[in-house]
């Protein structure tokens, strides 16, 4: 699995639904447009209109703004929403629980990107329509000789940015996806070639299967047919730590088994023991071995740490939680008892 | 010159080594060679119970005060000495006395605010729906996490549970956020527009709004930091069990190299 691809994948969500959220806000909160009203004798005054003004207006145009505006919010939200779904899609891919699951949810939220772009696009138009009508300008956040801000720039720049990472967002699923499904179509492909090879060569001898590379060797022995492999030594090799297991059929392997039964009827105890390793003379030396050859000094290591590292005994201070009293503890590798000095609470420690 | 190996000894070769590595862990696992990597494989998300689910609860209560005692408009007028205060709360309920020329300014059809009468009780209302609606999802949260400790759910559909339920309190958050905007647009638009003489030197405030607005963001960030703290739990989680998938054998060999 891909963390980085996590990663960036929840924080374009994130960024999505946060943008979108602001371009909703501002878009309720900011005045969109300001209308050239004849009001005093004097001459004409400009009345900034805001979402919910517009709605309570009787004029047609004002009236048409209003729904633009109603539009864009709806694309907003129906970003926010699917950019939910994306960030939901993050949690279950990464947890592996339900991959097809996953994917589905990833390409869903896909769906984003058609929303942003659609609310961005409103936006731009509705700015241009409202420079087109007659008595209606842009409502005006800052006005220099230079430069003229409009409140209308705000979600649009928030707009625009939604739709820039929401395009990226799709960009790098596109990419996972292609890269998870040629992947799969070249392990198919090998996966063949291999089972050709085996089937043109019948002399060879039967191998585990990957799935069943994974169970222990102990395992691998104690089923009845699987090939027991062999160790032996390659001294040459045994530097490099080149594996050297023959699997072979032999009268030693019968004799192993022969031998394994007799051990195992013997008593309980090795029974459950026998269980995760078969204890035997002729096992344990192979085993032996085998360990001596990748860390030669492992048997020696083992007795040594046994022999000059007594359990060790670690300080630690521990709190009292009856009186909240702070002492000092020796503790071994065992549980241990311990007692406040103070007020006699007595505990165990594991 | 040296034959060079086929495929089928070269996976023959391969699967000898995946036997010989796990014959040798095991066999260390069983000396106590490798105890200290013990610690390591027990490392694993560890469930707690969703704590979210009260504090959306208190979150949601706290906003039920906030709708229900603070005031939703804070009007002062008229000149200097003798200024007139007016306290509107939820429902158009006018606290001092009965003041038309208020009325007034939210009823005419010029509609200077932005604002009616009607939307200081519909606003109030869908506030109150939103903030049940978060009462809902955090019990929502209370009950699965009763249900995990009765059921033992797996960490996998634990954590994804609790991060899509933590997710969705987004939505209300939005609406507690969006139903109030409007009165922040109004207190834009004052600055903007000119009202009639007859409202000179007014002042507005609506501090219910602002309050719920904040309200509403800290919602969303709470349900945003709850989604960071289960993606960071999941992923090193993962990011353990990935360096011990590729690792922890390279580590092996590299000590006896």
């Amino acid at each position: 699995m891909n963390l980085e691809f996590v990663k960036r994948k929840k924080k374009l969500a994130t960024l999505l639904i946060i943008s979108s959220i602001l371009v909703l806000t501002l878009t309720s909160i900011l005045p969109w447009i300001s209308v050239i009203e004849k009001t005093t004798p004097s001459g004409d005054t400009l009345v900034s209109y805001n979402i919910a003004k517009m709605e309570k207006s009787n004029d047609n145009e004002i009236n048409d703004i209003q729904k633009q505006l109603e539009l864009i919010n709806i694309c907003f939200w129906i970003t926010v929403i699917f950019g939910m779904i994306s960030l939901a899609s993050t949690i279950i891919y990464i947890t592996e629980k339900n991959a097809s699951l996953a994917q589905l949810t990833m390409v869903i939220g896909c769906i984003t990107i058609i929303f942003s772009i659609l609310g961005t696009f409103l936006l731009w138009t509705l700015i241009g329509n409202i420079n087109s009508m007659n008595n209606i300008l842009d409502a005006v956040a800052f006005q220099n000789r230079i430069v003229t801000i409009k409140y209308a720039y705000f979600p649009l720049a928030l707009g625009i940015m939604s739709a820039i990472f929401s395009s990226f967002y799709v960009i790098i699923v596109i990419w996972q996806l292609v890269k998870r499904v040629a992947s799969s179509a070249e392990r198919k492909k090998s996966s063949k070639k291999e089972t050709k090879m085996e089937l043109d060569k019948p002399s060879v001898e039967k191998e585990p299967e990957p799935s069943e590379q994974k169970t222990t060797f102990a395992e691998s022995i104690k089923a009845e047919k699987a090939p027991i492999p062999k160790i032996i030594h390659e001294p040459e090799k045994s530097a490099e730590l080149e594996p050297a297991i023959e699997v072979e059929e032999s009268v030693h392997q019968r004799k192993y088994f022969e031998f394994e039964k007799d051990q195992t009827k013997k008593s309980d105890s090795e029974k459950t023991h026998s269980k995760e390793l078969p204890k035997s003379p002729l096992f344990e030396k192979a085993l032996e071995t085998a360990i001596e050859k990748r860390q030669p000094d492992a048997g020696r290591k083992e007795g040594e740490i046994k022999k000059e590292k007594p359990p060790e005994k670690r300080k630690m201070n521990v709190r009292c939680p009856r009186c909240k009293n702070v002492f000092k503890i020796e503790k071994g590798e065992k549980p241990t008892n311990i007692k406040c000095p103070k007020c006699g609470k007595t505990g165990k420690i594991n | 010159m040296e034959e060079k190996p086929t495929l089928i000894e070269k996976r023959k070769e391969k699967i000898k080594e995946t036997m010989l590595d796990n014959t040798f862990k095991e066999a260390e696992s069983k000396r106590s060679l490798h105890s200290s990597d013990k610690n390591s494989e027990k490392k694993s998300y560890k469930k707690t119970f969703p704590k979210f689910g009260f504090v959306l609860i208190i979150c949601a209560i706290i906003g039920f005060i906030i709708v229900s005692y603070v005031p939703w408009a804070y009007i002062e007028y008229g000149p200097e000495t003798e200024t007139t205060t007016v306290t509107i709360y939820k429902d158009f309920k006018i606290e001092n006395v009965e003041n038309t020329q208020i009325r007034t300014l939210f009823q005419s059809p010029d509609y200077y605010l932005g604002l009616s009468v009607g939307d200081f009780s519909k606003t109030a209302t869908l506030e109150l729906y939103s903030f049940i609606s978060l009462i809902i999802i955090g019990i929502l949260i209370t009950i699965f996490g009763i249900l995990d400790k009765m059921r033992n759910f797996s960490w996998e559909i634990f954590i994804i549970t609790h991060f899509v339920i933590s997710t969705s309190v987004i939505i209300p958050a939005i609406f507690i956020v969006l139903s109030v905007a409007k009165f922040l647009g109004a207190h834009f638009i004052q600055y903007h527009n000119t009202l009639p003489e007859s409202y000179k030197n007014i002042t507005i405030l609506f501090p219910a709004a602002f309050i719920l607005i904040i309200f509403g963001f800290i919602i969303i960030k709470l349900a945003f930091t709850m989604m960071k703290i289960n993606f960071n739990k999941i992923q090193d989680t993962k990011e353990d069990e990935f360096f011990e998938e590729n690792f922890s054998s390279t580590i092996a060999r590299g000590r006896t190299r």
